[in-house]
């Protein structure tokens, strides 16, 4: 059973979720009814190099925008003081390794889950042997990112950052830019590199402002991200933990441009990831939205959610 | 709405002109069920064929008049995923027209002019081809330079891709017959859609194209010169390109895969990557070849390329038609490059020698030789 779809009580500001937006963007529609009208601050790290590519989200808003720097200020961190880049690497080695063989139990599962799918009629509920390797699914996830966790927490530890005056820099530097900034914008790109620079900054415990986050940028907010791609040519891969994200909003995993990215039209594939997943599996295209007032409250437009039987239906918190 | 049989065309066109016109009214032609085709002529002729390129056909198929009426008609079966071109040959009064069917709207454009084209059950035109209304789009750029090794001004013209970054060092793709590739194969509608979709990093491209096709690209040792003693230097000069053979790759089609096969052999080390698609890769065992002269080099340098087959390059791309007659060449090639230790993609497909078949295969080619983690990233 999903669990219900709730904002981090420690996170009282507004929080918006947004599907693709760089085609048809509607963040100032967004910005204007959370009375936003002063400068907005802008978290576009996942693009790496491309951090400042942002003439795009200034030609769609009305509010001038400050871009955090957050990837290129890192950069400098890193020449400044290699140890924690060297330190880094090191983790992301230790990381590849128990990700293959994550994807190599994932892989297995998932073959076999598909063969059961196949075999019971899951209408009709004698779903035991396929409910158990979900469940065996679900424990490989449990279990990988358990382990994910205790290596980022002992990178953390390792490089000290409390005491650490280039990290101290860095988070000064990031917090000073953004410090007029009546709410932050979160661009997506590559989510392990956003979410990598957003806990070397602790920018989102240092600095509470309306959020509105777009595509990978909603991903990294969420519990955990997953990674997926099903129309990838030369690659078969299975939907993938990845670690834990951001946890400003829980019960729900988001799939940004699920069209482009899901089969959704094969109801096998999306009643399995429905399955797997322990929150509900929410699909986003350019016109969903996924917000929560100051106050707390929950509301949707165009998302639409994956049920248990790989049926698409329209999502009301 | 279901798809009338060709026994049911028949009768319509028996039953008469308003059974038909209704029975067509909502109908794409030629009318495809499953693995079947009914091509169809309306009009006065004294005989009517259909002229396909179809590798193993007899490469006219006459078209029957049914009874006395003005239709002529053809139902044969194809294989699903099949992408057909053809015209239809009418003769009246001794005399034979080409034409391109006019009952139907799906056309191929190639430098010839163009075909009608037929898509079988299970063919669907990439999207990923189409070009999109909205989103970052490539640039293009043309400039000259004097060749001489080819003793004349040479046009190139360059793909700047989204995210163009003149800081940054990009990939580079050489390909043959470049501009024919965008008239024909919508490359740069390919290029956008892979690159801002991150399925390629962004590529720059230079295009080349020929004043002597057959010749320059029939494994001619100055056009292989041109290319890398010449060009590719400009290249480098001008845009931040991989200064590296791991950075390049050379591609193209036909004598354009000949040509780039031939380029990398007489310049080992300099690409590490080649697309060829269709390669006119014609070779003789023993005897004597009955391609036609302008094969008379080709088929020298196959010989040699494959008595000898050096270090052209690390990946090869390969792809080709079923319905080619250069299917057995392509496929000959691939063992003989895999036991050399390269790696290999070669993928075949239910089309013939045209654009749109290079086209299709354009995103797999580019994906393969130019992997991103795509996975990782969320626009």
């Amino acid at each position: 059973m999903a669990n219900l779809c709730e904002r981090n009580p420690k996170f009282s500001q507004p929080l918006v979720l947004l599907g693709q937006q760089r085609e048809v963007p509607r963040l100032n529609s967004v910005l204007e009814r959370l009375k936003v009208d002063g400068p907005v601050g802008l978290v576009s790290a996942g693009w790496e190099e491309d951090e400042d590519d942002d003439q795009w989200v200034r030609d769609a808003i009305d509010a001038p925008v400050i871009n955090s720097q957050l990837y290129s200020l890192a950069d400098q961190l890193f020449q400044q003081d290699p140890q924690v880049i060297e330190l880094l690497r090191e983790r992301q080695d230790r990381l590849r390794e128990f990700r293959e063989i994550n994807e190599l139990q994932t892989e297995h599962l998932c073959v076999v889950a598909r063969e059961l799918w196949q075999r019971l009629d899951v209408h009709a509920g004698a779903l035991g042997p396929l409910q158990q390797t979900i469940g065996q699914l679900q424990a490989v996830d449990q279990s990988y990112l358990e382990a994910v966790t205790t290596i980022i927490v002992e990178y953390e530890q390792r490089i000290a950052p409390k005491e650490r005056p280039s990290i101290l820099e860095y988070r000064r530097q990031v917090l000073e830019r953004l410090q007029d900034c009546q709410a932050l914008l979160i661009a997506g790109g590559h989510v392990g590199v956003l979410l990598n620079r957003l806990n070397l900054c602790r920018l989102l415990q240092n600095i509470q402002r309306p959020i509105v986050a777009w595509s990978g940028g909603a991903m990294a907010l969420g519990e955990r991200v997953y990674f997926y791609d099903q129309f990838l040519p030369h690659t078969k891969r299975e939907v993938e933990l990845s670690r834990r994200g951001m946890s400003l909003f829980t019960g729900a995993q988001v799939f940004p441009r699920a069209n482009q990215r899901l089969q959704l039209h094969d109801q096998r594939e999306l009643g399995l990831l429905a399955r797997r997943m322990t929150s509900q599996c929410l699909l986003l295209n350019e016109r969903s939205e996924i917000n929560w007032s100051a106050s707390g409250e929950l509301h949707a437009t165009d998302v639409l959610y994956a049920d248990d039987l790989g049926q698409i239906k329209e999502w009301t918190p | 709405m279901t798809t009338p049989t060709p026994e049911e065309i028949q009768k319509a066109i028996e039953t008469g002109e308003t059974t038909i016109a209704a029975l067509l009214q909502h109908q794409r032609v030629p009318v495809v069920s499953d693995s079947r085709a009914t091509f169809l002529y309306h009009g006065q002729a004294d005989s009517v064929s259909l002229q396909h390129w179809v590798y193993g056909l007899p490469s006219r198929l006459e078209l029957q008049r049914v009874g006395k009426s003005r239709w002529w008609m053809l139902s044969m079966d194809l294989p699903r995923r099949s992408r057909i071109e053809y015209k239809l040959v009418v003769r009246r009064h001794g005399h034979e027209e080409w034409l391109l069917d006019p009952r139907n709207e799906r056309i191929a454009h190639d430098p010839f002019g163009g075909n009608s084209v037929v898509h079988m059950t299970g063919y669907e035109e990439p999207e990923w081809s189409l070009p999109q209304a909205t989103g970052n789009r490539g640039t293009f750029e043309t400039w000259s330079i004097p060749s001489h090794a080819l003793q004349s001004d040479r046009e190139i013209r360059v793909y700047l891709p989204p995210r163009y970054r003149p800081n940054r060092r990009h990939r580079l793709l050489l390909l043959h017959d470049g501009d024919d590739y965008v008239r024909y194969s919508r490359l740069a509608a390919v290029l956008d859609n892979l690159i801002t979709r991150w399925e390629v990093p962004p590529l720059v491209v230079g295009l080349l194209n020929p004043q002597d096709r057959l010749v320059e690209y029939g494994a001619d040792r100055r056009h292989a010169e041109f290319v890398v003693e010449e060009l590719l230097p400009e290249l480098e000069r001008r845009y931040p390109i991989i200064r590296e053979p791991s950075g390049r790759c050379l591609g193209g089609a036909s004598f354009g895969g000949v040509a780039s096969l031939a380029t990398a052999w007489y310049y080992p080390n300099t690409f590490d990557m080649l697309l060829l698609q269709s390669g006119s890769f014609a070779f003789t065992d023993i005897g004597r070849h009955t391609r036609g002269p302008v094969f008379d080099p080709v088929v020298k340098f196959m010989n040699r390329f494959r008595d000898s087959i050096g270090k052209p390059a690390k990946q090869f791309y390969l792809s080709c038609g079923v319905y080619e007659s250069l299917i057995y060449e392509n496929r000959s090639l691939v063992p003989l490059l895999q036991s050399a230790g390269f790696q290999v993609k070669f993928e075949e497909a239910r089309d013939g020698h045209n654009w749109e078949n290079w086209r299709d295969r354009l995103r797999s080619g580019l994906t393969w030789l130019f992997p991103i983690p795509a996975w990782f990233y969320y626009e």
